[in-house]
């Protein structure tokens, strides 16, 4: 999975922001913000890649419980999936 | 501090309240904190969030901007950091307003690649000689019949749904009142819903004339422009037909529109040599519009886009008293303007969503309305390309702004693509600034 190479990403202060703005009017239009863990994962995104690379590039930058981090990842692949923000 | 203006909602929704840094980290004030002056009182406007505070003992802070070391436990500066008037001594504003800028253009209306508005040029031709005037090397072209029918083609194939607006400019489009008719009814006969507004210097404005224009053409603002007082006035526009009191028509029909419902603005056209004239114009204008129905009346400087040889003597003068005129013009009533309390996302009519395109007599089209050669679209038989083009003029300029210069300008949030180009206006921030000033000076009385 990556992250959708046509949405805008646009950083604030450091923080990254995710810009849906889709042609049509049906779907989502909004944007999304990031904590620091989520600009990670996001940042992991932009490539080709899968939910256990991300937790090994993360155990490699963070210290923390796998466990939580985990869960961390599934949440963000969730949430950026149910907006339409990866290519699967 | 005390909030005179609040910021505007709509930047509140991409930019977040400035985050408190550790204590001991050197700050600075905000590249966007602009000290201005406003009925005594010195206060400082964020021309990025479009805040107006009173800064109270931290004034001078922004009057002499200098860094200043956090400290947690000041009340005072954890607000200013929070509304994002002191930032961190190492904070990239620039991108930031530039990534703000793309968020809020995303997020804000869509461009259907329609028109919501049309500058239509039913002629180039005009009974004025303005010695200012930037068309003055244009070809004197009326719109014929043939043309007009294919304006009407363009505008059905190419509107937004719903009303559009229509400009009528020229030369003075007065002087083809038959094209506008013709115009006009082919819309009606189209079921084109529209209203319009016009330019004019309004010296061929009847009260016939006005009563077809507000009831036939559906004019709902004029904007007309004077130079001074009567012998001023003409001095200035010299009239081909000299024979006629062109200044007391003008006025004359500025006052039958507004009898008849319309809004008019009229525009006060200074350079160093007319302003102290202009004062004892809006002594006129006061004694002649006094009443209920009132224009609203605005002085520029009539060569801020034009590349001429200025003092910066000349040019401190010149703002200085534009500054004091507008604060006449405000105390005769007549100061109204765009609401400074909201950010332009969309800098001019070439990049705003479903913007205007101007129809030139010869039926070319023009993304933009000083109509430079760059800006040209195609033509109302061959517009397949424009789209493209116009994104091309866009790149083009935006690129002016990438100068070194602007990059820690305070008043870049105010900035155009286009229009006010720092390349092309000979000191933007001056006139960045009178126009600051005017837009704040409308809320005065109701924030101090």
């Amino acid at each position: 999975m990556k992250l959708n190479s046509n949405l805008p990403v646009v950083e604030i202060d450091g923080e990254s922001i995710m810009v849906f703005a889709p042609e049509d009017d049906n779907s989502f239009r909004g944007m999304l913000r990031s904590n620091h863990t989520a600009n990670f994962i996001i940042e992991c995104l932009k490539e080709e890649t899968d939910e256990e690379a991300i937790l090994e590039k993360l155990k490699s930058e963070f210290e923390g419980d796998e466990d939580e981090m985990r869960e961390d990842i599934k949440t963000v692949i969730e949430n950026l999936r149910t907006v339409g923000a990866l290519e699967e | 501090m005390k909030t005179l203006l609040p910021p505007d909602p709509f930047i509140k929704t991409a930019v977040q309240d400035g985050r408190l840094p550790e204590s001991g980290t050197a700050c600075r004030p905000s590249l966007f904190a602009l000290p201005v002056k406003l009925g005594g009182s010195e206060l400082v406007f964020n021309t990025f969030t479009r805040q107006l505070i009173d800064a109270e003992e931290l004034t001078e802070l922004f009057v002499s901007p200098h860094d200043i070391a956090f400290d947690e436990e000041s009340e005072a500066l954890n607000e200013l950091i929070k509304a994002r008037f002191i930032v961190c001594a190492d904070a990239d504003e620039a991108s930031n307003l530039s990534s703000a800028l793309r968020v809020l253009q995303l997020l804000g209306p869509k461009d259907r690649k329609k028109h919501s508005s049309f500058i239509i040029l039913p002629t180039t031709a005009c009974n004025a000689r303005c010695f200012y005037c930037y068309e003055s090397g244009f070809e004197h072209r009326t719109m014929d019949d043939e043309t007009v029918d294919a304006l009407i083609r363009y505008i059905l194939e190419t509107k937004t749904e719903g009303m559009v607006n229509i400009r009528w400019f020229g030369g003075e489009p007065l002087l083809a009142e038959a094209v506008i008719d013709r115009i006009v009814e082919k819309l009606n006969e189209n079921g084109v819903d529209f209203v319009s507004d016009i330019i004019t210097n309004a010296s061929l404005l009847t009260h016939e004339l006005a009563e077809k224009a507000v009831s036939k053409w559906r004019v709902n603002n004029a904007q007309i422009t004077f130079d001074g007082r009567k012998c001023e006035h003409l001095k200035r526009k010299a009239y081909v037909d000299a024979s006629r009191d062109h200044y007391t028509a003008s006025l004359e029909g500025a006052q039958a529109l507004l009898e008849l419902g319309a809004a008019v603005s009229i525009r006060l056209n200074a350079d160093e040599n007319n302003v102290d004239e202009l004062f004892l114009l809006v002594d006129e204008l006061e004694e002649r519009f006094g009443g209920k129905k009132k224009p609203a009346v605005y002085a520029a400087d009539m060569f801020v886009g034009c590349d001429r040889e200025h003092s910066a003597e000349a040019d401190r003068m010149l703002y200085s008293r534009l500054e004091q005129l507008h604060e006449r013009i405000h105390k005769a009533g007549f100061l109204r303007g765009n609401d400074p309390r909201r950010l332009r996302t969309h800098r001019c009519m070439v990049d705003v969503p479903n913007g205007g395109t101007v129809v030139a007599p010869d039926g070319t089209l023009y993304c933009c309305e000083h109509m430079s050669e760059d800006s040209r679209i195609g033509t109302l038989w061959s517009h397949e390309d424009e789209a493209e083009l116009r994104r091309g003029f866009i790149a083009a300029n935006a690129r002016l702004q990438k100068r070194p210069e602007c990059r820690n300008c305070v008043y870049l949030p105010e900035c155009t693509l286009g229009a006010f180009c720092p390349t092309i206006y000979r000191d933007c921030r001056k006139n960045a600034n009178l126009m600051i000033v005017k837009k704040l000076l409308q809320f005065s009385e109701k924030v101090l």
